[in-house]
């Protein structure tokens, strides 16, 4: 495998999924201006009159989902727009008839994801690190490890998204089976959970999932690594295989 | 066709840039069936058939795209799965559609392309572009379907490939822009150590241009030689319908029956020629011979 090739072919992903990744970085900014927005309404604007604990979930809530957004729509926005691009019947013959082995493809889109994905970090970081200063707290650990959890998390739904692409040859197939296999258990979870939680709030239950989450910090970091490594082998062997 | 001499460990002295020996691929309702033909060092191949003969299948084959159920293929005297990577280093392949995701432009393309061919000529390949008058930097969705196939040849000429293999590459083209890309294989072909095998229905573009015709149908070959030899060597007779009569069913391919004249391929002149002095024995083409061997099962057709 030559760098030089690795290089190319992740110049190329980034090509690939740059239009999409655009709109989403729009739709992102947009986000974050919003939330910086609502954060300095807690201190100048009307949200000042929220007080006490319904303040302080709010504020929490928000720390942890706008930054989770980032994240959520950098990594999977890039996967989603190469996956499908790569696609095309005529590209995915024409990839055989090159002197580049499949490994080298999985390994370049792998390499550039994980550029999106420690980048999606940063950014996600920053923004935690903004709206705790707008909002007076301090950034400790817990928003950080929220942070890392999810960029782990979505890494390896992009994956499985990649790799349902790839197994069914459609990216609606593959959403679906995407949502049955994440959003019926999580869903599951969520309802088994909020009688726990005596949740007045929705804010309340998006705090308690993600220190569930953080609960299991490097376990579940631990496990998405994994989960990461095994999905080269499988993205090298789905592209490995011939037509029929 | 010369019989390959190559030892397989990628240094080989090859008399024939492809040799395809018993190739079989069963699908339901398909099979490619024992197909065997060889493409000489320096000359172009045409390879043809109608639609669903079995030529894309076999171009697949060849570029190890699909599994095979038998036979071997050796390229530039290598095996084309033990050396499959030093043999893609120098062939290129061509397919009718651009291949290329049409979010890419040109120079885009030249910067992926350097990463995936050792041998890969920046210099090269905007010389083609150039000369193709192929704008470097508009996406591909915005260029026309010659522009795009001018394009995929471009790229497929740039890395020093040996073999250029064509699947049905000219066809949906006007035949300006055919003859110019026909103009650029007779270049490339200069070079005697370059070889072509060139999928095609239009059998007027290979009467141009291909040293050697295979015809396949149905999935199996019918047919291979230097086309010359196989145009001299097949002859068309017109006759009547009374002298038709008299030609044994062993002596020829087929035969066209028109309301008052028959027209029959035979596959030896000579022979022919000599046994039928009073019919008249006109010279064929390339697209009469694989209509009729098309309808060689029927025998006589209309």
């Amino acid at each position: 495998m030559r760098a030089s090739t690795l290089k190319a072919l992740m110049w190329r992903e980034q090509i690939l999924a740059r239009k999409s990744f655009l709109i989403n970085l729009l739709i992102f900014s947009l986000c974050t201006l919003m939330g910086l927005l609502v954060m300095l309404s807690f201190r100048v604007g009307n949200l000042r009159e929220i007080k006490g604990t319904e303040a302080r979930c709010l504020i929490e809530a928000m720390v942890f989902f706008y930054p989770q957004v980032s994240i959520f729509s950098c990594i999977l926005s890039m996967v989603e727009a190469g996956t499908v691009k790569d696609e095309l019947i005529a590209w995915k013959r024409f990839r055989r008839t090159t002197p580049v082995s499949p490994i080298c493809f999985a390994a370049a889109r792998y390499l550039m994801q994980l550029v999106v994905s420690v980048s999606a970090c940063v950014v996600a970081f920053v923004y935690t690190a903004a709206m705790c200063l707008i909002s007076g707290r301090s950034v400790t650990f817990r928003e950080l490890k929220a942070v890392i959890v999810m960029a782990v998390a979505v890494s390896v739904i992009s994956i499985i998204l990649q790799l349902l692409v790839m197994v069914f040859h459609s990216l609606d197939k593959a959403g679906f089976a995407l949502m049955v296999m994440f959003a019926v258990p999580w869903t599951i979870y969520v309802f088994r959970a909020t009688p726990t939680q005596n949740a007045a709030l929705p804010a309340d239950l998006l705090i308690y999932c993600f220190d569930k989450l953080s609960g299991f910090f490097t376990l579940a970091v631990l496990l998405g690594i994994a989960a990461w490594c095994l999905g080269l082998f499988g993205m090298t062997a789905l592209l490995k295989r011939r037509e029929k | 066709m010369k019989e390959v001499s190559g030892n397989g460990n990628g240094t080989a002295d090859y008399e024939n840039a492809i040799e395809i020996q018993g190739l079989t691929k069963k699908y339901d309702g398909f099979t490619l069936d024992n197909v065997s033909f060889a493409v000489p060092r320096g000359t172009i191949m045409g390879f043809v058939g109608q639609n669903g003969a079995g030529k894309t299948t076999t171009i697949k084959a060849i570029l190890n795209i699909i599994r095979t159920d038998g036979g071997s293929v050796r390229i530039l005297g290598m095996d084309h799965i033990e050396k499959e990577y030093e043999i893609k280093e120098q062939i290129a392949a061509v397919f009718d559609e651009i291949p290329f995701q049409d979010c890419f432009n040109a120079v885009q393309l030249n910067r992926v392309f350097e990463g995936l061919y050792v041998n890969w000529s920046s210099e090269t390949f905007f010389s083609y572009l150039d000369r193709f008058q192929l704008p470097r930097r508009k996406k591909i969705r915005s260029l026309s379907k010659g522009m795009k196939m001018k394009l995929q040849i471009a790229t497929a000429l740039s890395h020093g490939a040996k073999v250029l293999i064509m699947d049905e590459a000219t066809t949906g083209l006007d035949p300006v822009v055919r003859n110019e890309i026909l103009d650029i294989f007779r270049e490339y072909l200069k070079d005697d150590t370059n070889s072509i095998l060139m999928s095609s229905h239009i059998t007027s573009d290979l009467e141009k241009i291909a040293d050697a015709v295979t015809f396949i149908d149905k999935g199996k070959v019918y047919l291979t030689g230097y086309k010359d030899e196989l145009l001299e060597r097949h002859a068309l007779l017109k006759c009547s319908r009374k002298e038709f009569e008299t030609v044994a069913r062993q002596d020829y391919i087929s035969a066209r029956v028109g309301e008052y004249n028959v027209e029959v391929m035979v596959a030896d002149r000579e022979a022919a020629h000599a046994k039928y002095p009073d019919i008249v024995c006109e010279k064929t083409t390339l697209e009469e011979i694989m209509l009729f061997y098309v309808n060689r099962e029927k025998g006589e057709w209309s």
